[in-house]
C-alpha cells in the first residue's frame, strides 16, 4: 500500500468515527481535499462530452467525445474517443493513472491507424487546445500540495468550504495557488481560482449545472475560463450512466484502435 | 489694426509684456504633463484600414504585437550546463517582472517540445532540467538541432547564441522592462554577452533619449545663438528679446499640444527646435531698427517707422511659413498633422509678438543707450558688408555666368534626386555603434532575424488550411521568399506539421513532410492541441483551418524590404496561382512599410500643396505674378540642391528628412520675401536699378546673412546629438539656411538685372510711401530724405 493511499484510508476512517460528519468538529484542509478526491462517483461511468472552446472574439469550436471511465482518483483508468467533427472521428486517447508512480498514455490516430505513447512528463499542457490542462482531466494527487482551510462562506446558495492549495513542487503546476470552494454537503468543488506564479488571476473554473444521478451528485456543466486571455472552454455531460459493469479490457491498447461505429 | 496694436504696445509696454508673461505662464502650466508616443503604430489613425486589419489579425491568432528578444551568446558555445543554469534563471526572473506576458515568453525552459522514443511521445518543456552529464547535453543538443522550428529562433546554427522572446502587454513600457531584464541580466556573472533587441526596446529607448537629447541641445543651441547674437548686436536686449520670442512660442504651442492632450511623437519633439529656426522676424526688426534710429534720432517714430517698413515681409514670411506646416494637417499620418498645427500655431505665436513684444522692449529702450548701441554696430559690420558688396557686384555684373553655374547645379541635382532611395529604419535612428543598433546586427547575424511580418493566408472555406496541397503550397512559397537576401526565417504550419510527421513515425527523417491526408492534417492538429502550448499552435491557424499565418523574420528594418517580401509574394501567386487562397500581409514590419510610403506620400502632398500656396501667397502679396515666380527662384533652387545632395550622398530618404522639406520652404521663402520687399521700396526711392539692387544686397542682405549665419551656427551644434533624426536635423537646417541665404544674394540681383523689366512693372505693395533712408556707408546713395 502507498503512503497516500494509506494516509486516504486514514483520513476516510478517521472522518467516519468522528460524531458529527456535518461539521461539528472542523475538517482540516487536506482532511476536505482528501473527501472531495475520494468522494462516491461508482464504480464506473459513461457519457457523452461536448467541449466548446470559446475565444474573447467569440469563436467557437465544438467537440464531441465519448467518454468512459473505471475508478477513481488514483486508479483511474480514462477512454475517450472523438465523435465530431468528421475529420477526427475516432482518434483515441486512453489514461490508466497509477498511485505514487506517473501516469500511462496512450493516443490512436484512425488517419494513420497509428497507436502511441504519450510520456506523460507535463501534466500542464492544454488538453486538446482547451482551458482544461491534463490534470483536470486526468485528476491531481491531493499529496502534491499543501492544503489549509481558510474560511467557510456560502456560493451560490450553498455553504462551502474556501481551501487554498499551494503546490509543494514549485514547477510541478502551472499555478502558484488554488481557492476551491467546495460543498458541505457532498464534497463537490464547485468553483476553483487559479493564481499565476506572480500571484496574478490565472484562470476560473465553475460549475454551472448539478444533478444527482442515480444517487451521485453529477456535473453536468462546468466552465473553465482563462482571466487573462479571455478565452474559455465550456463542458457538457450529456447521456451520464453509472456502475455499467465496464469490463477492465475496455482500456487497454486494443480497445483505443477500436473507436464505436 | 495692426498700427493700433504696435501703438498700443509702444504707448503701454509694461502692460503688454505682463499680458504676455501671463499667457505664457497659462500655457507653461501644461508642460509638466507631457507623455511621450513613440509607437510607430499610432502614425496612422486607429480607424485605418492597416490598424483595422492587423488587430484584427493578432487577435485571430493572439500574437502580441510587441516582443522583446533577450539574445544570450557565448563565444565556446551555449550548450553548457552553466550558461544553460544562467538561461533557465533569466528566464525565471522574467517571467515574474510586470508587464512581461508570462504565457507566451519562449524560451529553453518554457518552450514545449514534442519528441518520440521508440513508440512513446515526449510533450514537455524543451529543457525540463538543466542538462549537466555529456550524455544529456548530447541529447539536447539532438533535440535543438533535430527541430528545424528551433534552429535560428532558439539556438543558433553555430550554437554560439540562444534567445529568450519576452512578449510584452501593449500598455507596457518596453524601455522600463528592458532596464528590468538588465538588472537581472546584471546579477550574472559569466563569459556569457546579453543584447537586447525588438521594437518595443528601440521604440522606448528612442523616446526616452529623445526628450534627454532634446533638453540637452535645445539649450545648447540656443546657447550658442545667444552668444552669436550678442557678438553681433553686442546688446543683451536684442539678444533677450530673441530668446523671449522664441521661448514664448515654443512654450505656447507645446503647452497648446499637450494641453490638448496630444502625446509628444518624435515628430513633436523637434517643434522646439523648429520655432527657434522660425522665430528669425525679430533679428530682422531690430536690423532695421538700429539702422533707423540714428535717422529719425527720435525712438517713438523710429520705433513706427521701423515697424511699419518690416510688417509687410514679416506678416508675409510668417504667413506663408504657417500655411507650408499647415498643409501637412491634410495628410494621414496623425503625428506629421500634429507637428504641421502646432508649428503653424507657434509661428502665428511669433508673429504676434512680432509687433507686441519686440516695438514693447524696444520702447522701453533707453535712448543713451541705443546711440552708444549704434557706436558700436557700426565698426562691427566692415567685412561683412564688403563681403556683400562683391557678392552683389558678382551677382549684377556676372548675372550671366551666375545663371549658367546654377543651371549647371540644378541639372546636377534633378540627377541627385532620381538616386533618392525612399526608406524608413528605426533601428537606424540610432548611431551605429549604440547598444542597441549593435545587438540588433548581432542577432540579426546569429538568429532568424528581428524583424517581424506575417502573411496570412486566407481560404474561402474552412478546413482549406488542413489540406495537404495547401501545406505544400505555404512550404513553396516560404522557400521561395528564404530566397530573399531581407528574409532570415519563416514558419508555418506547414513546418510544425512537417516536424510532428517526422516524430509520428519514430523521428524518421524521411517522414519530415506533409502527409497525404486531410484527416491525418487535422488529427496532427489535434494531438499538437494537446501536446503543446495552445499559442504554438494557434499563432499559425485559426481556429476554423481557414486562415493560416506565415512568420516571417526580416534581417533589416528597412521598410523597402518589406516591398522586395511582397514584390516576391505577388510575383509567386501569379506564377503559382492557388485558386480560393489569398494572402495578406500584417505584422510590424508590414505597418512599418505602409506608414514609410504614407509618411512620404503625405509629405510629398503637403510639400507641394505648400509650395503651390506659398505661391500665390506671394503673388497676392506682391500684386504681380512676374515677382511672385522671380521671388520662388532661390526656393526651388535651394530645395533642388539639398535633395539632389541627399541623392548623392545615399542618405535615405526617411521620416525626418522628409519633415525638413517643408521646413526648408517656410525658411527659404523669407529670404527672398525680405529681398523682393525692401528691393521693391528701395527702387521706388532710388530708380538706378544697379545701385537699388546692390543697397538691397547689402542692407537687408546683411540681416538675411546674419539670419541665416546665426542658425546654421545654432542647428550645427545638434551634429553632436546621440540620435540620428537630429543629427540630420541639425545639418540640414543649417545647409538650407546658408544655401538659401547665399541662393537669395546671388540669384535675385542676377533675374532682375537679367529681366530689367521686371523691376518696372508696376509694384503696389500694402506700405504706404515709405521714409527714407540715409547713407549706407559703403553705397553711395545720394536719396532724398522722405518726410513724414
Amino acid at each position: 500500500m502507498t503512503k497516500r493511499a494509506a494516509i486516504a484510508i486514514a483520513v476516510v476512517i478517521a472522518a467516519a468515527l468522528t460524531p458529527s460528519p456535518s461539521g461539528a468538529v472542523e475538517l482540516s484542509g487536506l482532511e476536505i481535499m482528501t473527501r472531495v478526491e475520494q468522494r462516491e462517483i461508482g464504480k464506473d461511468e459513461r457519457s457523452q462530452v461536448t467541449l466548446t472552446l470559446i475565444t474573447k472574439e467569440g469563436q467557437r469550436r465544438e467537440r464531441k467525445l465519448l467518454l468512459q471511465r473505471q475508478g477513481k482518483a488514483d486508479r483511474k483508468k480514462v477512454l475517450i474517443h472523438f465523435l465530431s467533427p468528421a475529420d477526427v472521428r475516432g482518434v483515441g486517447f486512453l489514461v490508466w493513472r497509477h498511485p505514487g508512480k506517473d501516469d500511462d498514455r496512450w493516443l490512436f490516430l484512425p488517419a494513420l491507424n497509428m497507436v502511441r505513447r504519450i510520456a506523460a512528463a507535463d501534466k500542464r499542457s492544454s488538453f486538446v487546445g482547451s482551458d482544461f490542462v491534463y490534470e483536470d482531466v486526468a485528476g491531481r494527487d491531493v499529496g502534491q500540495d499543501t492544503h489549509t482551510l481558510l474560511r467557510s462562506e456560502a456560493l451560490g446558495g450553498q455553504d462551502c468550504y474556501v481551501v487554498k492549495s499551494v503546490p509543494k513542487d514549485n514547477r510541478s503546476a502551472e499555478f502558484s495557488s488554488k481557492l476551491s470552494w467546495v460543498r458541505k454537503d457532498n464534497f463537490v468543488v464547485i468553483q476553483e481560482r487559479y493564481a499565476d506564479k506572480r500571484g496574478e488571476d490565472l484562470k476560473l473554473f465553475t460549475v454551472d449545472r448539478l444533478e444527482v444521478i442515480q444517487g451521485i451528485p453529477t456535473v453536468r456543466k462546468m466552465t473553465m475560463r482563462n482571466l487573462q486571455t479571455g478565452h474559455r472552454s465550456e463542458v457538457t455531460y450529456d447521456q451520464v450512466q453509472y456502475n455499467l459493469g465496464l469490463k477492465d479490457e475496455v482500456f487497454t491498447e486494443r480497445y483505443l484502435a477500436r473507436p464505436p461505429a | 489694426m495692426r498700427e493700433r496694436i504696435v501703438g498700443f504696445a509702444i504707448k503701454r509696454p509694461r502692460v503688454t509684456l505682463a499680458a504676455l508673461a501671463l499667457v505664457t505662464l497659462a500655457f507653461g502650466i501644461q508642460l509638466p504633463k507631457m507623455k511621450s508616443d513613440t509607437d510607430p503604430k499610432h502614425m496612422l489613425p486607429a480607424t485605418s484600414p492597416v490598424r483595422v486589419y492587423n488587430d484584427k489579425m493578432e487577435a485571430w491568432f493572439g500574437l502580441h504585437a510587441n516582443v522583446i528578444v533577450l539574445g544570450i551568446v557565448n563565444r565556446d558555445g551555449v550548450l553548457n550546463p552553466a550558461t544553460l543554469e544562467r538561461v533557465a534563471r533569466i528566464t525565471d526572473q522574467v517571467l515574474r517582472i510586470q508587464g512581461v506576458i508570462a504565457r507566451d515568453v519562449a524560451s529553453f525552459t518554457t518552450s514545449d517540445d514534442v519528441l518520440a522514443r521508440g513508440d512513446s511521445l515526449y510533450a514537455r518543456h524543451l529543457m525540463e532540467e538543466v542538462p549537466r552529464t555529456p550524455a544529456q547535453l548530447a541529447a539536447f543538443r539532438k533535440a535543438l538541432y533535430e527541430n528545424p522550428m528551433l534552429v535560428e529562433r532558439l539556438i543558433s546554427k553555430d550554437g554560439t547564441a540562444t534567445a529568450i522572446y519576452i512578449p510584452i502587454e501593449a500598455t507596457a513600457n518596453g524601455r522600463e522592462i528592458a532596464d528590468r531584464i538588465r538588472a537581472v541580466i546584471a546579477t550574472e556573472h559569466g563569459p556569457e554577452r546579453y543584447y537586447l533587441a525588438g521594437d518595443p526596446v528601440a521604440r522606448d529607448t528612442f523616446g526616452a533619449e529623445m526628450f534627454r537629447q532634446m533638453a540637452l541641445f535645445s539649450p545648447i543651441a540656443g546657447l550658442v545663438m545667444f552668444l552669436a547674437l550678442l557678438l553681433m548686436f553686442r546688446s543683451l536686449t536684442v539678444v533677450g528679446t530673441y530668446m523671449a520670442v522664441a521661448m514664448a512660442s515654443v512654450i505656447w504651442s507645446m503647452g497648446a499640444l499637450i494641453g490638448l492632450g496630444l502625446p509628444v511623437h518624435i515628430m513633436s519633439s523637434m517643434i522646439p527646435v523648429f520655432l527657434m529656426a522660425i522665430s528669425t522676424d525679430t533679428v530682422h526688426i531690430f536690423n532695421e531698427f538700429f539702422f533707423r534710429f540714428p535717422e529719425t534720432q527720435e525712438k517713438r517714430s523710429a520705433i513706427l517707422q521701423t515697424m511699419r517698413v518690416v510688417a509687410s515681409p514679416v506678416i508675409l514670411t510668417d504667413l506663408t511659413t504657417a500655411a507650408g506646416f499647415a498643409s501637412l494637417a491634410a495628410g494621414h499620418i496623425i503625428p506629421v498633422r500634429v507637428f504641421g498645427l502646432f508649428v503653424a500655431f507657434g509661428t502665428l505665436a511669433i508673429l504676434l509678438m512680432s509687433f507686441t513684444l519686440v516695438p514693447a522692449v524696444m520702447a522701453l529702450m533707453k535712448e543713451e543707450k541705443l546711440s552708444g548701441l549704434l557706436g558700436k554696430e557700426e565698426r562691427t559690420q566692415g567685412p561683412t558688408v564688403r563681403w556683400l558688396q562683391s557678392l552683389g557686384r558678382v551677382a549684377i555684373h556676372g548675372h550671366r555666368a551666375v545663371m549658367a553655374g546654377g543651371l549647371i547645379l540644378v541639372v546636377l541635382a534633378i540627377w541627385g534626386i532620381t538616386l533618392i532611395r525612399v526608406n524608413n529604419n528605426m533601428v537606424t535612428w540610432f548611431k551605429p555603434h549604440s547598444e542597441l543598433r549593435e545587438a540588433d546586427r548581432i542577432m540579426n547575424d546569429l538568429l532568424g532575424g528581428t524583424a517581424t511580418a506575417y502573411l496570412v493566408a486566407v481560404a474561402r472555406d474552412a478546413d482549406a488550411m488542413n489540406r495537404p496541397e495547401v501545406l505544400r503550397y505555404l512550404e513553396g512559397l516560404q522557400r521561395d521568399l528564404e530566397g530573399l537576401p531581407e528574409v532570415g526565417k519563416t514558419t508555418s504550419l506547414a513546418n510544425l506539421v512537417k516536424r510532428i510527421n517526422r516524430v509520428m513515425h519514430r523521428n524518421d527523417p524521411r517522414f519530415e513532410a506533409i502527409p497525404d491526408s486531410d484527416r491525418a492534417v487535422a488529427q496532427y492538429l489535434l494531438l499538437l492541441s494537446m501536446a503543446a502550448k495552445p499559442s504554438d499552435l494557434n499563432s499559425l491557424v485559426d481556429y476554423s483551418a481557414q486562415q493560416a499565418n506565415i512568420w516571417l523574420q526580416l534581417k533589416t528594418w528597412d521598410a523597402v524590404a518589406m516591398g522586395a517580401v511582397m514584390d516576391r509574394v505577388g510575383a509567386y501567386t501569379r506564377t503559382h496561382p492557388l485558386p480560393g487562397v489569398e494572402f495578406k500581409p500584417a505584422g510590424i514590419a508590414y505597418f512599418n512599410k505602409v506608414w514609410n510610403d504614407e509618411v512620404l506620400w503625405g509629405m510629398v502632398h503637403g510639400f507641394l500643396l505648400s509650395l503651390v500656396l506659398v505661391f500665390f501667397l506671394m503673388v497676392a502679396d506682391f500684386r504681380s505674378l512676374r515677382w511672385g515666380a522671380v521671388a520662388f527662384i532661390p526656393l526651388i533652387f535651394t530645395i533642388l540642391l539639398i535633395y539632389g545632395f541627399v541623392g548623392f550622398v545615399g542618405k535615405d530618404f526617411d521620416m525626418p528628412i522628409s519633415v525638413l522639406s517643408t521646413l526648408s520652404l517656410g525658411l527659404a521663402v523669407d529670404f527672398a520675401i525680405h529681398f523682393v520687399r525692401r528691393f521693391q521700396q528701395r527702387y521706388r526711392q532710388d530708380p538706378d536699378l544697379e545701385r537699388a539692387l546692390l543697397w538691397t544686397v547689402v542692407r537687408p542682405g546683411r540681416g538675411i546673412v546674419r539670419n541665416a549665419g546665426l542658425f546654421a551656427l545654432g542647428f550645427s551644434v545638434m551634429v553632436f546629438a546621440d540620435l540620428t533624426p537630429y543629427i540630420t536635423v541639425g545639418a540640414f537646417v543649417a545647409a538650407i539656411m546658408l544655401l538659401s541665404s547665399v541662393a537669395t544674394l546671388l540669384y535675385l540681383p542676377a533675374l532682375v538685372r537679367m529681366f530689367p523689366s521686371l523691376a518696372r512693372s508696376p509694384t503696389p505693395g500694402d506700405s504706404p510711401p515709405l521714409p527714407a533712408v540715409s547713407n549706407q556707408p559703403g553705397v553711395e546713395n545720394p536719396s532724398p530724405r522722405a518726410n513724414r
